[in-house]
């Protein structure tokens, strides 16, 4: 479930920072498809954000850097903070433009490398007005009580009540889970779909339960029942 | 040993910080301590009104903190429990008046140099610059919520705040708990609320209409025997001060004669009425 298949676009998010990660390999229609394709489903909370455009090895001209440019800033309402390239050809083009180039600092990068696995564990009930968010999979020992707020990149799990609002795969991540032992959330958001709770609520507590996409929607379902659908 | 410093918050506003300041204060003073009740509600100075204090305020704690007065002159002497002694809130400056580590030093002082064994801090409602004043210097905190969901929600939020605040262990005091409600089940019981909010209960506090004519006449409840809520502050006192005490409507005896007494008291009422 924390696996994603690497496609040709990546995004990700890092403290104040939205990386559009661009693959070495996949042809540059790929990736002009693939944009489109994920920035769609997480147009809504990305919209008027400054982004870093991460095109590692690969090397693109002044005319495919123009067409994505075009396509964030027209299509998306998002402009290019910043491009890091490794490529010298890349840096000339992107000084043409006008953008700003950065080096990927060696940290960075390890960051990048190791978000799909990184997970935190918070040993704490996190209650309102506290807000968690974190790039990776986020872990909770304890309840999440009505005001307060999780927000991870990966899967968000309670070992405990989730009785605030969780959202997991804000940077659009459709597979992205919310487990929790008694699932009676104010609202859940997995990517860029939100489900809020039915008005009476009645049901008990302490089943552990998951929330998921399927077919564009959140549905919720007992945790071993889903585990044995998936097995 | 130095004496302790609470300070009484809720978050939300008139949920019952300043009765249970007042009546935990005079609870504390019966058992023979040396008690301050501290109002930081500066600008909306209430504690002295509920206390019955109200004209002997001369100097109050900004003027203390600007040097205008000395401590001792701020003093107020309850007129009826020994050692119970006011610090009343300037009602006309703000509470931008006065800074966290001037609260602090004031606080250390009323410990230290006047010798109070407990020093109680009536918080303001909200969690602004008066919350941050009224937090600092306290060595616990007691938390007062009533069993209504934007109380308990506000709480938690306190409750947050101050574990940023580095102060990890608030107690819980719920105010207002109507037995015959919970048991209808048309209110939510401490179970409930300990159940989301998570820290440990310091007592129980039952609704109780003559607190209303206590602090309309300024004499707080504690010195009332046939009330049922003077008994629970009493038991709170008493659970402060070490002591092992059942919480109000746990046994099923306690709630019993709570309630017989209660029937009484109305019964009397009733034919006082006629």
């Amino acid at each position: 479930m924390l696996r994603r298949k690497p496609g040709a676009v990546e995004i990700k998010g890092f403290g104040n920072d939205v990386f559009i990660i661009l693959s070495n390999e996949a042809s540059f229609s790929d990736i002009e498809s693939d944009l489109i394709n994920r920035l769609e489903k997480s147009k809504s909370f990305l919209a008027g954000i400054a982004i870093v455009l991460d095109t590692k090895d690969r090397i693109l001209s002044l005319e495919e850097l123009e067409k994505l440019g075009t396509i964030l800033s027209d299509k998306f309402d998002l402009k290019v903070a910043s491009v890091r390239a490794n490529s010298n050809e890349t840096k000339e083009a992107v000084e043409q433009i006008g953008w700003k180039t950065v080096t990927p600092s060696q940290e960075a990068e390890k960051m990048a490398d190791e978000e799909e696995t990184r997970t935190i564990i918070i040993k704490q009930t996190i209650r309102s007005g506290q807000k968690i968010s974190y790039p990776g999979n986020v872990v909770i020992i304890g309840d999440v009580n009505p005001g307060g707020e999780i927000e991870a990149t990966g899967d968000v799990v309670v070992f405990g009540k989730l009785r605030g609002i969780a959202h997991a795969g804000i940077n659009g991540d459709n597979s992205s889970e919310i487990i929790a032992i008694g699932l009676s959330p104010l609202q859940l958001r997995i990517a860029g779909i939100i489900r809020r709770s039915p008005d009476s609520d009645s049901k008990p507590d302490h089943v552990p339960e998951v929330a998921k996409i399927k077919d564009g929607n959140i549905v919720i379902e007992s945790l071993d029942k889903s585990r044995r659908g998936e097995g | 040993m130095p004496g302790k410093s609470f300070v009484i918050t809720s978050g939300k506003g008139g949920v019952g910080k300043t009765t249970i300041t007042s009546n935990l204060g005079t609870a504390l003073a019966l058992h023979n301590k040396k008690v301050c009740v501290v109002d930081a509600d500066i600008g909306l100075r209430n504690l002295d009104v509920v206390m019955g204090l109200e004209n002997r305020v001369v100097f109050d704690l900004v003027q203390v903190i600007d040097g205008e007065c000395r401590l001792k002159q701020a003093l107020i002497k309850h007129k009826k429990a020994e050692g119970l002694f006011l610090l009343p809130a300037s009602q006309t400056r703000s509470k931008e008046a006065i800074n966290p580590e001037q609260m602090k030093e004031l606080i250390g002082k009323l410990k230290e140099e006047e010798q109070f064994d407990y020093v109680l801090v009536d918080c303001p409602a909200g969690i602004e610059h008066g919350f941050k004043n009224a937090i600092s210097g306290a060595d616990e905190a007691l938390i007062i919520t009533t069993p209504e969901v934007s109380a308990i929600r506000d709480a938690d939020r306190i409750i947050g705040l101050l574990q940023a605040a580095e102060m990890y262990d608030p107690k819980l005091i719920i105010n207002r708990l109507s037995l015959e409600m919970v048991k209808r089940k048309d209110m939510m019981d401490k179970e409930d609320i300990i159940d989301i909010l998570a820290i440990e209960l310091l007592g129980v506090v039952p609704e109780d209409e003559q607190i209303i004519v206590s602090t309309n006449v300024g004499d707080p409840i504690v010195f009332n025997d046939n009330s049922k809520s003077a008994a629970a502050f009493k038991r709170i006192a008493r659970r402060i001060e070490g002591e092992t005490v059942p919480i109000f409507g746990e046994t099923e005896q306690e709630g019993l004669i709570a309630r017989l007494k209660k029937l009484f008291g109305l019964d009397r009422k009733e034919q006082q009425n006629v």
